[in-house]
């Protein structure tokens, strides 16, 4: 038995559709084996009418359905072909025109397919709410940035809204379906349906483009530090302390970010024991060069502001007793060739952070030393100028 | 599904109820009772059968009594037959109150 493979044009909670477009196959001499959303496995043979009719039944975690469904299906014609992708959900054909349609009372038949409609309604909304739920936290944490930062997040926004889109699709089809036999309308099994071969397809790929940059994103995302680096000259923190001893760690910290190049310089001074504990002084300058040279500005604006969050965390250092987590000032700052320059002190610690983009580049600046970030405005200036 | 506090038995129920009064029935007999007994009227599909098989198994209005290979025999329990009178009693009452209004 030679078997082709054909592109399904149909969604399987389309009942209608994918109920005509099967008989239609059938027509051509393709005969149903195995039925999936992208592609769908046929048996070629003669031309025969044949119906196909797509039912519900408990869920059931085998190849084919319960016996006793089975036995009663095939004691009126109609033999079970495959799973319609769910488990819920076996496709049944015949080949005898005098075979009795399956259902018989279209409101008993809206209640068995209500069951589905509730299942695909909880999906949508599970979906939806978890969509919003990435989408807020990446608002919350800089749109922009994030999107930089781990571009593998568009996928998941992108394929998770279409993901999103086509339940609330299947789940208003389905709903509109019930509602019909509800009223005791029988269903139609002949329909004209849409051809969504390149929906379908286009679903498809976004799943393997998806899957994709998750694999890239893994791989990528331990890379080795650095010493070297010759996009930029980062402010150093000798020149704001006045000593040479500082240590300096470069980074490119998102291999797979959306930017020509992304550095993190680390500089660290350490300065006497006091009450046994090392004083230390330290500076990190986060630099980026998006490929989108306008999301410059805006990314300048979210580092700025994520700058402001403090970890109360007792090993990170970026921090501050909870209770002072409040009470910065932020100036803006207009200087010569810079798109803007932003500088955010916090009172209490004496924690600074500065922001500054200009040319399509962005750094942040956070500082944890006594000296004054405004007094070296020129050379934050520098590191994009 | 039935009986005054489930509302009213739709047509296929009532009479796949009606079909176990007499005797045990297996599948292809209920449909061959119905579609004989409403002249046509009312014809049952495998899906609608067995929907409502496993809804009156549920309810506890029949029991399975016999498996024999692929044929499944089932029997009404005293509990479908009581559902079964109150629909009885229900259609009863419509027609008598149809009959007073003199229209027939």
């Amino acid at each position: 038995m030679k078997c082709i493979r054909k592109f399904t044009p149909v969604s399987p909670y389309d009942i209608q559709g994918l109920e005509s477009w099967l008989e239609d196959q059938s027509l051509r001499g393709l005969f149903l084996v195995k039925f999936g959303t992208t592609f769908s496995i046929f048996a070629q043979g003669g031309p025969k009418r044949t119906r196909y009719r797509m039912e519900y039944c408990k869920p059931y975690y085998t190849d084919e359905p319960p016996q006793d469904l089975l036995d009663l299906y095939r004691d009126f014609g109609w033999e079970f072909v495959c799973w319609a992708g769910n488990i819920d959900l076996p496709i049944f054909r015949t080949q005898d025109p005098q075979a009795e349609e399956p259902h018989t009372d279209p409101s008993l038949q809206g209640m068995l397919l209500e069951k589905v409609e509730k299942r695909l309604k909880r999906a949508f909304l599970h979906d939806a709410i978890l969509l919003l739920a990435v989408f807020g936290l990446m608002l919350a944490a800089g749109l922009v940035l994030s999107v930089i930062s781990y571009p593998v997040l568009l996928a998941v926004i992108a394929y998770g809204s279409v993901q999103t889109f086509t339940r609330c699709r299947s789940w208003l089809r389905v709903r509109a379906v019930v509602r019909s036999l509800q009223d005791g309308v029988p269903m139609d099994h002949k329909i004209s349906y849409p051809n969504r071969v390149r929906s379908n397809l286009a679903q498809f790929v976004l799943l393997l483009l998806f899957l994709a940059s998750l694999l890239l994103h893994y791989h990528f995302n331990n890379t080795p530090a650095q010493n070297t680096q010759e996009d930029f000259s980062p402010i150093l923190l000798s020149e704001l302390e006045g000593r040479s001893d500082s240590v300096a760690v470069i980074n490119c910290p998102h291999p797979l970010s959306l930017c020509y190049s992304q550095w993190e310089v680390i500089q660290i001074q350490t300065f006497g024991i006091e009450g046994g504990r090392t004083n230390w002084v330290r500076m990190d300058v986060d630099w980026y060069r998006p490929l989108i040279p306008a999301l410059a500005e805006p990314l300048a604006r979210d580092l700025l502001r994520t700058s402001i969050w403090l970890d109360g965390l007792g090993s990170s250092w970026w921090t501050a007793p909870i209770a002072d987590r409040d009470g910065w000032t932020v100036t803006e700052y207009k200087l010569d060739s810079v798109d803007w320059c932003a500088i955010a002190v916090h009172e209490e610690s004496g924690l600074q952070a500065a922001a500054v983009c200009a040319n399509g580049q962005a750094a942040r600046t956070r500082y944890t030393g006594s000296a004054n970030l405004a007094d070296h405005i020129e050379e934050l200036a520098a590191m994009v100028r | 599904m039935g009986g005054n506090s489930r509302g009213p038995l739709t047509e296929p129920m009532f009479y796949v109820l009606m079909s176990f009064l007499r005797r045990d029935m297996c599948g292809t007999e209920i449909t061959e009772f119905v579609e004989r007994k409403t002249r046509g009227r009312v014809k049952l599909g495998p899906g609608t059968l067995y929907t409502l098989l496993g809804k009156f198994q549920d309810e506890k209005l029949i029991q399975e009594t016999e498996v024999d290979g692929r044929k499944r025999t089932y029997r009404i329990t005293p509990k479908g037959r009581a559902v079964y009178q109150e629909e009885v009693d229900r259609l009863r009452s419509c027609l008598m109150d149809a009959e007073e209004e003199g229209i027939l």
